[in-house]
């Protein structure tokens, strides 16, 4: 069409062309209007409608322009864009800071707008892609609903036909009833008729039959008869003979008798067989009854200490039963007497014999059950197999046993002292091994013991050297003192000498002692010198008494260890714990002061002559 | 085993006698008594007309033929062979003849069953018992043949009378509470009496000599009933079979029930031995063809010979299908026999017409079943021992005992169909019967027969 009227008049597009734009603008401005009417005029056609709208505003029309935003502007509520005007007359001025704020009031409007547009199409976007799925639920449900809809009508339908054929099928039902009863009823009415008819038929038959009896019979028929060379005697050799009436009633007689008797014969045959029968049972039941007692007896102990009293009681009359039944006469009693009494005692037996059948039942289905447990099931035979292997092993073990008791016994018997040495050997091997242990207990002490001896002679050995040097020393002290009394200078000299000598036997040991002497003797030397002196002198048999006494004791110890060492263990066994004892003892007393107790006490001895020798000023 | 030659025979009436001496045979109005061992003809005597039926003497002395067509009963005496009676019903007709117990009387039923006319030949007597029922089995004598009890309908109900045979006097008469009464047999005891009612209803009452009543037995109701009974010779056991193919065993101390004994057609427990027939024909091996040429190829031959094959479980029988619409169903127990010491029980059901079962009375239960190739005719047991002899209408007559099953080729020209059979009382022979032949089979003693009559076959 567009072709088409471009093909046409350019007036005629033109003018189509104008309506569309004034259809589109002309509520929007007046100045579309005049634009037109500029269009019309002057401006060429060749100018796109956008270069012409743009062009709004142009040199001749701003004041209308601008009169007319301001009116638009008004309208919708923004300040005017001319100044306030004191006067009508005056000529309004533009006021530029109000079209600045008014411009940038509508650039914001305008983001605003944007800014909101956009949301509002984002939402509506939302909105119709919801309204979309919504839809597609919609359609979905309604089509679920549709097919619900027709299966209900389906099943509803199908329902109706079958409650139909129901009814259908109930009314046959009563019909074939209905036939059924009238069947019956005909049978009935039949049978009845066919009786009936029977009954009258067999009476007539039988007329007929008396009839025809009779005319056969009455007409004397010449052809009924019996020919026969002569008469044939009896098989019983009796003559036959005609029944009369006197004889009839004793003929009957003798048949009774005879029927009865033969009756008779018959019951007391067949009572001979039920007593044979029972008397073969009785037996059958009395050997049952025995080996019941005998195969109950065994176990009698095992029940009555397991189960309850009842059980007892009932084995107890077993017993009673047992003693009272295999009596021979009791069985030749009528069974009337007997029969409770058996029947009962039976009874209880078969009551235990079943309780433990079934306690061994339950044995075995218990073990059933815990070898059903394990994974590998075994196999009743296999597991008979095994208990028999088993039995016959245990069997062999206690043969074994039995046999080696009776060699026991019979060595015992025959060779009594080899037994007796043996058994001695056998108590003294146990002897040998406690002994075993004691002797290394013994060694290991006697270890110590030397050590402790050889510490006790090196102290010894020291302390005799020291004695040596110690009596060297008392001997130079002495001079010295003896020199003293005549020289004073000397005796400091000695002094020193005497300390080193003293100090250089024992520095190694034990430094303390070593500095003790040497800071105190300078200070007491000066002061009590002659009293120390006496006191020394004095306690100068002691010190080599105590020596003496280390000595005799370490002799002592090593002649008892000496001694230990050269005892026998049987020789010393009784003696042991006491030696033992004062082992210990002595270990005990010498332990503490083992190599440096002794210099300890020596030096406590030092000591305490020291203090001493500082007590005395 | 060996066979007689084949004689003629007509009406298969061969019988022998109760001592066991001889063997009566008839050949339409001629009766020939030979010796039971040599088979020598004794004595040959004529009668009037065809014979229709024969029967021994207890004493073994006599022999009646019956001439039912011409009323007439002709009595011969095998001691003294010109002796003779004949006795002539004239107009009421003949329908059934016997003796009674003591060989001294005979006693004719009457046409329509008039009456039963007791004739003595000691005397010049006659007795009439009027009243007799028409039934299956309205005459029975006891064992010692003391008593005779009969089946009456008078006034449409059912009696029984006991009478004693000596003088033929009443001695109890008593009403059964039966419909239609159907049979009465005696125990072997000669003390109960078995009365059962017609197949229209299960109902069998047992009845002691002085007339009480001892008990009844009903299985079911609504259904066919009895179709057979059968005494065990020891009197303990009484075998009911019936319609619903069950055999019923009561007992003779409370006339109970002891046992059921189904006939399935299907037999699935592995200890029962299922002997089953099986064809074999004569085996075609080159070898024995060509030379020389065997006695079994120049002998008479025989087109299929049959051997057992013992079937393995489950074994299905053939069965027939009962029509419905017809009367006298073939389904149900037909045939019972115990064997004579009351140890077995075989029996046929109708049904399942190829088989016989036979049932260890012992132990109550089935002990074998044989299935022949053809419908089972007759089977009756050896009177010394458990063993029962069957035909089946074919040429073989099949021998089982408890040790096994046998089937044997009767030899002879041409076909012999064993139609029926009956033992010799001691056991060592039977007597095979076909339609026009009759031969003895020998089963222990071979010699004497022999070197008298020739070995006919050997089948062994």
């Amino acid at each position: 069409m567009g072709d088409w009227m471009t093909v046409t008049d350019p007036g005629l597009s033109s003018e189509s062309k104008y309506i569309s734009q004034y259809t589109s603008e002309t509520k929007m401005s007046p100045s579309s209007l005049y634009s037109q009417q500029v269009l019309c005029s002057s401006i060429p056609l060749s100018k796109n409608v956008h270069s012409f709208f743009s062009a709004f505003c142009t040199e001749e029309n701003i004041e209308q322009s601008i009169s007319y935003l301001d009116q638009e502007l008004t309208t919708f509520g923004f300040p005017s864009l001319y100044e306030e005007s004191k006067g009508k007359e005056t000529k309004r001025e533009l006021n530029i800071v109000a079209v600045l704020n008014c411009m940038n009031e509508l650039l914001v409007l305008q983001r605003k707008n944007l800014l909101a547009q956009e949301n509002v199409e984002t939402q509506n976007l939302k909105l119709g892609s919801d309204m979309d799925h919504l839809q597609n639920c919609y359609a979905k449900l309604k089509e679920q609903l549709e097919t619900s809809r027709r299966e209900m009508i389906g099943l509803q339908e199908r329902d109706r036909q079958l409650q139909c054929k129901n009814r259908n099928l109930h009314q046959l039902l009563k019909n074939e009833k209905d036939e059924v009863q009238k069947l019956q009823n005909i049978i009935a009415s039949r049978a009845t008729q066919y009786n009936h008819d029977m009954k009258r038929k067999e009476r007539e038959y039988n007329k007929l039959k008396e009839r025809l009896h009779q005319l056969v019979m009455n007409k004397k028929d010449k052809k009924i008869a019996m020919e026969v060379l002569n008469y044939v005697g009896r098989a019983d050799g009796k003559r036959g003979s005609w029944r009369t009436g006197k004889t009839e009633a004793s003929f009957f007689l003798r048949n009774e008798d005879e029927m009865y008797k033969i009756l008779l014969n018959d019951y007391e045959y067949r009572q001979k067989q039920i007593l044979m029968e029972n008397a073969e049972l009785k037996k059958v039941l009395q050997q049952m009854k025995k080996e019941m007692i005998s195969l109950l007896s065994p176990q009698k102990q095992k029940p009555r200490e397991r189960a309850d009293d009842s059980t007892g009681t009932v084995i107890s009359d077993i017993e009673e039963d047992a003693g009272e039944l295999s009596r021979e006469s009791m069985w030749d009693l009528s069974c009337e007497t007997v029969r409770e009494q058996l029947t009962n005692s039976i009874r209880k037996q078969w009551r235990i014999l079943k309780s433990h059948v079934e306690k061994l039942d339950n044995q075995v289905s218990k073990v059933h059950v815990e070898g059903f447990n394990d994974e590998d099931v075994i196999s009743r035979q296999d597991h008979e197999q095994e208990t028999e292997k088993l039995e016959l092993e245990i069997q062999q073990c206690k043969e074994m046993i039995k046999t080696q008791q009776q060699l026991l016994q019979q060595l015992a018997t025959a060779c009594d002292d080899d037994t007796t040495s043996l058994l001695r050997d056998c108590y003294l091997l146990e002897e040998k091994e406690r002994l075993k242990e004691e002797w290394s207990l013994f060694k290991e002490q006697k270890k110590n013991f030397e050590k402790e001896r050889r510490s006790f002679t090196e102290a010894a050995i020291r302390l005799g050297l020291e004695r040596k040097a110690f009596e060297e020393e008392r001997a130079s002290w002495l001079k010295q003192q003896f020199l003293n009394m005549t020289t004073f200078d000397h005796q400091n000299s000695e002094n020193v000498k005497l300390l080193s000598a003293f100090s250089g036997s024992s520095d190694r040991d034990n430094p303390t002692v070593h500095s003790r002497p040497r800071q105190k003797k300078p200070h007491g030397a000066p002061s009590g010198s002659p009293v120390c002196m006496s006191k020394l002198t004095k306690s100068l048999p002691a010190s080599p008494s105590t020596s003496d006494f280390c000595q005799t004791r370490s002799c002592v110890s090593e002649h008892s260890s000496i001694s230990v060492l050269n005892t026998t263990p049987e020789e010393s066994k009784p003696n042991q714990v006491g030696r033992e004892c004062t082992n210990q003892k002595w270990s005990v007393a010498s332990r503490p002061d083992s190599q440096e107790g002794g210099y300890s006490g020596r030096s406590s001895t030092y000591a305490n002559s020291h203090v001493e020798k500082d007590d005395l000023p | 085993m060996n066979f007689s030659e084949v004689f003629k025979l007509s009406s298969l009436l061969c019988k022998f006698s109760p001592d066991g001496k001889y063997l009566a045979s008839c050949v339409q109005y001629r009766l020939v008594v030979r010796d039971a061992n040599t088979l020598q003809i004794c004595q040959l005597y004529t009668c009037l007309d065809q014979i229709q039926h024969v029967e021994w003497s207890a004493d073994s002395l006599f022999i009646l033929c019956a001439l039912y067509k011409r009323g007439l009963v002709q009595v011969w005496s095998l001691e003294q062979p010109e002796w003779h009676c004949k006795i002539d019903e004239g107009s009421a007709g003949l329908v059934a003849s016997c003796w009674s117990p003591d060989g001294r009387h005979i006693l004719n039923t009457t046409e329509f069953h008039l009456r039963i006319t007791v004739w003595s030949l000691c005397t010049k007597s006659v007795s009439y018992i009027k009243y007799p029922k028409a039934c299956q089995q309205g005459i029975t004598f006891t064992r010692d043949g003391r008593y005779l009890a009969l089946a009456e309908r008078r006034d449409c109900k059912d009696y029984v009378s006991i009478l004693v045979c000596s003088d033929w006097q009443l001695l109890r008469h008593f009403d059964t509470d039966t419909q239609d009464l159907a049979g009465i047999e005696w125990a072997p005891n000669g003390c109960v009496l078995a009365a059962w009612d017609s197949c229209l209803e299960y109902k069998i009452l047992l009845y002691s000599l002085d007339g009480r009543l001892l008990s009844t037995f009903c299985a079911y109701e609504w259904s066919l009933g009895i179709k057979s009974v059968a005494w065990s010779p020891s009197s303990q056991f009484l075998a009911v079979g019936s319609y619903d193919g069950k055999v019923r065993i009561l007992n003779h101390v409370t006339w109970k029930m002891i046992t059921e004994f189904g006939h399935p057609a299907t037999i699935n427990n592995p200890k029962i031995v299922v002997y089953k027939e099986a064809e074999k024909s004569p085996p075609l091996v080159l070898g024995r063809l060509a030379f020389p040429p065997p006695r079994a190829a120049a002998g008479p031959l025989s087109s299929t010979e049959s051997k057992y094959e013992v079937a393995s479980v489950p074994v299905s029988l053939q069965t027939l299908k009962p029509a419905p619409d017809r009367a006298n169903p073939r389904i149900g127990i037909g045939a019972m026999a115990f064997s004579p010491d009351s140890c077995f029980l075989a029996t046929r059901s109708d049904s399942v017409p190829t088989a016989v079962w036979i049932w260890d009375i012992q132990k109550l239960r089935l002990l074998a079943a044989l299935e022949q190739l053809s419908a089972v005719r007759c089977f009756q047991w050896d009177p010394r021992q458990a063993r029962l002899a069957i035909c089946t209408g074919g040429s073989k007559v099949y021998l089982w005992s408890p040790a096994g099953c046998v089937s044997v080729q009767v030899p002879g020209e041409g076909d012999f169909q064993v139609l029926s059979l009956c033992w010799h009382l001691s056991g060592d022979s039977l007597a095979l019967l076909s339609k026009d032949h009759f031969c003895l089979c020998f089963l222990e003693t071979e010699q004497g027969v022999g070197t008298a009559f020739g070995q006919r076959g050997d089948h062994t």
